[in-house]
């Protein structure tokens, strides 16, 4: 049994999401805001099994589990955009990416 | 017993600032292959974390989706998009000075709603090993997210192709 209480792990959780929200609407670069959409997810991911451990259930890690698959596939598919941005722009600005406004 | 404890205790800390340090090196370092390096402490030491939560499968799930995936996903995203004679170009972060007040309000505002909130104050005893556990959740009663999660898969297998590959010029086509 963990000594630790659940508030320490949820404001982990917390922390790390905040980082990773501020660091999506900060940068710049697209590559950036894609990790820090990362940072956000594995902060959900720890609050998830923090209540798994106190509740004593499965059903969190199954969720765990499909947060990660969907979130591999949206890397897989934001990075092949940021290819797609960078072949059309030659950069990966997102202040530069500005084709589709009116 | 209490060795014990205070191990785990010691190896929340340590993993908890190793997480935060890292997750601020992602968002603020301006080099791109630093951010990316500061992602996988991060990943790696929310692995750790996972493990001091008991979650055994999830925690290696993370090392080998993201740190063995995922990451090299992104550091072939770096080396391929990023100019070589401006290593630190685009990536200087704007609007921070509304963007980090922000953060800290958002910060703040979760913080009190798990303060304020009732938390059950002791976790139940070990269950062993969680893997049987899924196992069951997904082959039962969640079959159909499952499946579901299979066509994802295969869609964004698909889409990404599509999206990544080169457009031929017309005269390359047959």
């Amino acid at each position: 049994m963990t000594g630790v209480p659940l508030s320490h792990f949820l404001v982990l959780a917390v922390a790390l999401f905040t980082i990773g929200a501020v660091g999506v609407v900060t940068r710049r670069n697209a590559l950036v805001a894609l990790m820090s959409l990362e940072l956000m997810l594995n902060g959900v991911n720890v609050a998830f099994l923090a209540f798994a451990r106190w509740r004593g259930d499965a059903l969190a890690n199954a969720a765990v589990f499909i947060v990660m698959a969907v979130a591999a596939a949206e890397v897989a598919v934001g990075l092949a955009l940021v290819i797609a941005l960078f072949r059309h722009n030659r950069s990966v600005d997102l202040d530069e990416a500005t084709r589709m406004k009116g | 017993m209490m060795d014990a404890l205070t191990l785990k205790d010691a190896l929340f800390w340590a993993f908890a600032f190793l997480t935060v340090g890292f997750g601020l090196m992602v968002t603020f370092h301006r080099s791109l292959v630093h951010a990316a390096l500061g992602l996988m402490g991060t990943l790696l030491s929310v692995a750790c974390i996972y493990g001091l939560l008991d979650a055994d499968f999830v925690a290696v799930t993370q090392i080998i989706v993201y740190v063995g995936g995922v990451l090299i996903l992104f550091l072939f995203g770096v080396f391929l998009t990023r100019r070589i004679d401006d290593i630190e170009v685009s990536n200087l972060s704007v609007n921070w000075m509304v963007a980090v007040p922000a953060g800290l309000v958002l910060l703040a505002v979760i913080l009190y709603a798990v303060i304020s909130s009732p938390l059950p104050m002791a976790p139940v005893d070990a269950t062993g090993p969680t893997v049987e556990g899924i196992g069951n959740e997904f082959l039962s009663r969640y079959l159909l997210p499952f499946e579901v999660l299979s066509v994802i898969l295969l869609a964004v297998l698909v889409g990404a192709l599509m999206m990544a590959r080169r457009e031929l010029k017309p005269e390359e086509r047959d």
